[in-house]
């Protein structure tokens, strides 16, 4: 199996935890909001260690470039972290506006650093890097 | 330290914001400007159209592909600002000789020319990046045929300027018929096709566009293209041009129809909306020919199209980039999206919207007693367009500097 489509599937199932976060929240059911918000969280930030922890060491030992695009990837996940941390909150203190408005940023957020990985990261990284073993290695870590 | 590592994919907010707030601009410009020719009796159409499709829809993509080709093609485009900078002056002082031009003026060619420098020195930056790339995503392939196809049409443009096509034994006819064709079917509505490849199913989390339509429309659309190179008077062409184009609205509403994302949001109804004046723009594509009032038609509903796309463009880019960009600089608690353009601005801007096209259409029927409330409307849109991006641009000229 190719990184890129191992990877961009994760990105997908993400995209779809978080739609269904959103739609409770919307619809205000907070319980079941928490639940699939709950969810989200905890798959993106599995699908992030897979990559900080697998993927981008071995592209940046086996191409050397360290401070090209992995760099603003583990960037862009901090940023996504800190948006996590706020809807969260937002979440607790059932503020149903802050939520939507903080998510929609998330949401714009997350696509294009998906569209950047998907682009070039991974395409990148199925060519320099024995794909088959790294995929095996990023599912050892659990299912996204 | 971030400012440094961003700077491989962002650009400067100024560049898109400079694009963006002169597209507004010109929608304003083009409806006084219809105003005074209708006030003192000499209309010119191409000087109302090219307001709109260099003026607005035109600004709007290079300024916008300055922001995604990096992302699309992963290609840095070196010093951003200085190539930004010369290609959108290029493009304003151009659009506005050819308008002032078109009516009457005596600045025509040189406009042209201008314009024709602002569109090939970006081409120069952004085509070569997309052509080097190793592995193509539906956007980035079909994004290289839509850079091709802009060439040909603005080359297809100033030979027609010039009277040049005689001299090479083409009539004026054919070169319009295939300027026109380029330009609104491989420039801009292949534009929003390929767009529309990633952002459809990304942002609204919707089913991928089946791959036999986002691997081959792009190229079947320009081979369709390079057909009416060689037949411009056949009529089959044009009929595959605009069943490809009513298949792309027809998928793509059933794809929106199936989002995940099931909240109620303004940009996915722009979508709804645009893709249906897409559908009825392409079934009067084939018959434009036989009538000056379908010619009419078809370059109303395609104008609607490409202004409601823009409208959800402009809508999630601006909002998005302000946040983005006053994070990275450190502004703890940057305003996020709804803040900087409220969801209910955005709803107000698409019921006013509807209203004016509906008017339009009306105002063919009763000619012009609603023409001047059809006007009125389309300039009070305008106006929301320009008041709402202009707040967004000022929000972060204001936050940036504190």
């Amino acid at each position: 199996m190719f990184i890129t489509q191992y990877l961009t599937e994760e990105h997908r199932k993400c995209d779809r935890f978080y739609a269904d976060a959103e739609k409770a929240v919307s619809e205000g059911k907070w319980e079941e909001a928490e639940k699939h918000f709950s969810t989200f969280k905890e798959k993106t930030l599995l699908h992030f260690r897979k990559e900080e922890e697998i993927l981008f060491p071995e592209f940046e030992a086996r191409t050397g470039i360290t401070m090209g695009p992995t760099q603003v990837m583990r960037f862009e996940h901090q940023q996504v972290r800190e948006m996590l941390e706020r809807l969260e909150e937002a979440l607790r203190n059932r503020n149903k506006e802050e939520f939507l408005s903080v998510g929609e940023s998330l949401m714009v957020l997350i696509q294009q650093h998906n569209m950047k990985e998907e682009q070039i990261l991974y395409p990148m990284s199925d060519q320099h890097l024995d794909r088959e073993e790294v995929v095996e290695r990023l599912s050892q870590l659990g299912e996204v | 330290m971030t400012g440094s590592l961003n700077l491989l994919f962002l650009p400067p907010f100024s560049i898109v914001a400079r694009f963006f707030a002169t597209a507004c601009l010109f929608g304003v410009f083009g409806i006084l400007l219809s105003v005074y020719m209708f006030l003192t009796g000499k209309l010119s159409l191409p000087a109302i159209i090219h307001t709109y499709t260099l003026g607005f829809a035109g600004m709007t993509m290079v300024g916008a592909l300055f922001q995604m080709i990096p992302v699309v093609a992963g290609a840095l485009i070196e010093r951003p600002l200085l190539k930004a900078t010369l290609v959108h002056l290029l493009l304003l002082f151009g659009t506005l000789l050819m308008v002032f031009g078109f009516a009457g003026v005596g600045t025509l060619l040189f406009g042209g020319v201008v314009t024709f420098a602002g569109f090939g020195l970006f081409l120069t930056f952004t085509l070569p990046p997309l052509l080097k790339l190793k592995s193509y995503t539906p956007t980035s392939r079909g994004m290289k045929f839509v850079l091709l196809n802009l060439g040909i049409g603005i080359l297809m443009g100033i030979l027609l300027l010039f009277g040049l096509g005689e001299r090479l034994g083409l009539s004026q006819a054919y070169l319009l018929e295939l300027h026109l064709s380029f330009m609104l079917i491989g420039w801009v509505t292949l534009l929003v096709i390929s767009v529309a490849f990633q952002v459809v199913e990304m942002f609204f989390v919707t089913p991928p566009y089946p791959s036999l339509i986002s691997r081959h429309l792009p190229p079947a659309l320009t081979t369709l293209l390079f057909a009416k190179l060689l037949f411009p008077k056949a009529l089959a062409p044009d009929i595959f041009i605009a069943l490809l184009t009513s298949v792309f609205s027809l998928v793509t509403v059933r794809n929106l129809m199936n989002r995940r994302r099931k909240i109620r949001d303004p940009l996915v109804y722009l979508w709804y909306l645009a893709m249906v004046l897409l559908l009825v723009s392409s079934l009067l594509f084939p018959v434009r020919r036989q009538s000056w009032d379908l010619f009419i038609l078809f370059l109303f509903f395609f104008g609607s199209f490409a202004q409601t796309v823009i409208m959800a463009m402009m809508y999630r880019i601006i909002p998005f980039l302000v946040w983005l960009h006053l994070t990275n600089k450190g502004i703890s608690k940057a305003p996020t999206m709804h803040e900087v353009i409220g969801q209910r601005v955005i709803w107000l801007h698409y019921s006013l919207h509807i209203i004016a096209i509906a008017s339009f259409l009306t105002s063919l029927a009763f000619g012009e007693i609603v023409l001047g409330t059809c006007l009125l409307l389309y300039l009070l849109s305008f106006l929301l367009l320009t008041a709402n991006i202009l707040r967004g641009i000022f929000i972060y000229v204001k936050l940036s500097r504190t």
